[in-house]
């Protein structure tokens, strides 16, 4: 019998940490208005999730269950679009880790997982605004701040994540996957 | 390939990708066609006179929100005040142009500005206002002196639903009643989106307090939502004349 692709400790480790996803923008705000502010405790529990399933597909999977979570309990102001932007992060960090298989615990690679992660969900919010009817020209107008900031929080969500895998492989709780090459 | 050249490659392409972002941004800018630029040339979009009649609500000191915000902090005057529906909102990162002018003013005055959604999280209605208080507070204020006044304050400051002046109508009556539903979800949320600025290009707002009877200010959207319409909240304290005029532009 073919095993599936996930086991059933990856599906409850996954769903659990799209709930924490989903949890963490609800009870966290920040009472400014910077685009992108929420990525920086929003990355992190993708790519713990990532560290610890090591599979290709379980970001993806954690911004699935987080934006249907979102989608259906009215998180954003797009309602059933917020779940793109979930998605998009999960799996643009799926990608990203890639090239960097066993390393998650550099904290340079948590940048750019972080960053890349938050800069997309910043794309495809743009992209489903402008389908949605604003004029491009306002979204064009602030895209490069936007971009600054998105990649500053994402840079900084991606960091502690990078950090808290380094201690769960040195406390043992998570085994580093000493076959993946650099 | 080594994992010092892979994270190179993978910062420069962030870099790269930012860098691309603000060059749109800067070219957007400085195009000709800059409708933040031309936003005091656009033509009206709502144009309508109000006079004692329509001041329908109050006295009271506060204006509608999850809790009490004062009308004009540090003022203990009972305002009357009416909504203004401007059939129009500020788009994210846009302003939206308001004129007003009174005739025979018996007092002060204060301008406050929420923002409806039909698909807010509480559902249709009015999920937006300005800051009154503290960082990021703005609003508009003619200054003026006036009597003491009897009490007759709203039912509750959340949760209702208010009349707006309009011959026609609110723009959006989901409702089929003629009004606008106030729904914030929590204190404290929904008031770092709309401001009330005499500077178009300073869009988080400031407070101005103006002797003049007639003027210009703007309501900017500086979040990412979209909202459907901007509804505009004038009040004025003391007791009103039976000849005072209000004009609204909007634009």
């Amino acid at each position: 019998m073919k095993r599936p692709y996930f086991s059933l400790y990856d599906i409850a480790v996954l769903s659990m940490l799209g709930a924490l996803v989903y949890i963490l923008r609800a009870a966290l705000r920040m009472p400014m208005h910077i685009p992108g502010k929420s990525g920086i405790f929003w990355v992190v529990p993708i790519i713990v999730g990532l560290a610890i399933v090591k599979k290709p597909g379980s970001a993806t999977y954690i911004g699935l269950v987080s934006g249907v979570l979102a989608s259906f309990f009215g998180m954003g102001t797009a309602d059933v679009f917020d779940l793109f932007k979930y998605v998009a992060m999960g799996m643009s960090i799926d990608i990203l880790a890639l090239p960097f298989k066993a390393r998650l615990d550099n904290p340079l690679v948590g940048l750019i997982l972080g960053a890349g992660g938050n800069l997309c969900t910043m794309v495809v919010n743009y992209t489903i605004e402008s389908m949605l009817g604003i004029q491009p020209f306002f979204i064009l107008a602030g895209i490069g701040m936007s971009s600054i900031t998105h990649f500053i929080f994402g840079a900084a969500g991606g960091i502690i994540a990078a950090v808290i895998i380094g201690r769960l492989y040195r406390a043992g709780v998570v085994k580093k996957n000493e076959r993946c090459p650099d | 390939m080594k994992i010092d050249r892979k994270i190179l490659i993978g910062l420069a392409v962030i870099v790269a990708f930012i860098a691309l972002m603000l060059i749109v941004q800067m070219f957007v800018l400085n195009t000709p066609q800059n409708p933040l630029k031309n936003a005091a040339n656009n033509t009206n979009i709502y144009d309508s006179t109000f006079a004692k009649a329509d001041f329908i609500y109050g006295p009271q000191t506060w204006k509608p929100y999850a809790d009490k915000l004062p009308i004009a902090p540090g003022n203990t005057n009972g305002y009357r005040f009416l909504f203004v529906d401007l059939n129009s909102a500020p788009l994210p990162g846009g302003s939206l142009r308001v004129n007003y002018s009174f005739n025979h003013l018996p007092g002060a005055a204060a301008f406050q500005v929420y923002g409806y959604s039909n698909m807010s999280n509480e559902g249709s209605g009015i999920s937006w206002t300005n800051r009154v208080e503290g960082l990021g507070s703005s609003g508009y204020y003619i200054n003026g002196t006036s009597s003491g006044v009897t009490m007759q304050e709203l039912p509750d400051s959340h949760h209702i639903y208010v009349k707006v002046a309009n011959h026609e109508g609110p723009k959006f009556n989901v409702y089929h009643n003629g009004t606008y539903y106030i729904g914030f979800q929590k204190s404290g949320g929904g008031l770092n989106k709309l401001h009330i600025t005499t500077d178009p290009s300073a869009i988080d707002g400031q407070v101005t307090h103006t002797d003049s009877r007639s003027g210009t200010f703007y309501i900017t959207n500086t979040g990412d939502a979209t909202m459907d319409d901007a509804i505009l909240m004038v009040a004025v304290s003391g007791e009103i004349p039976d000849d005072m005029i209000l004009r609204i532009t909007a634009a």
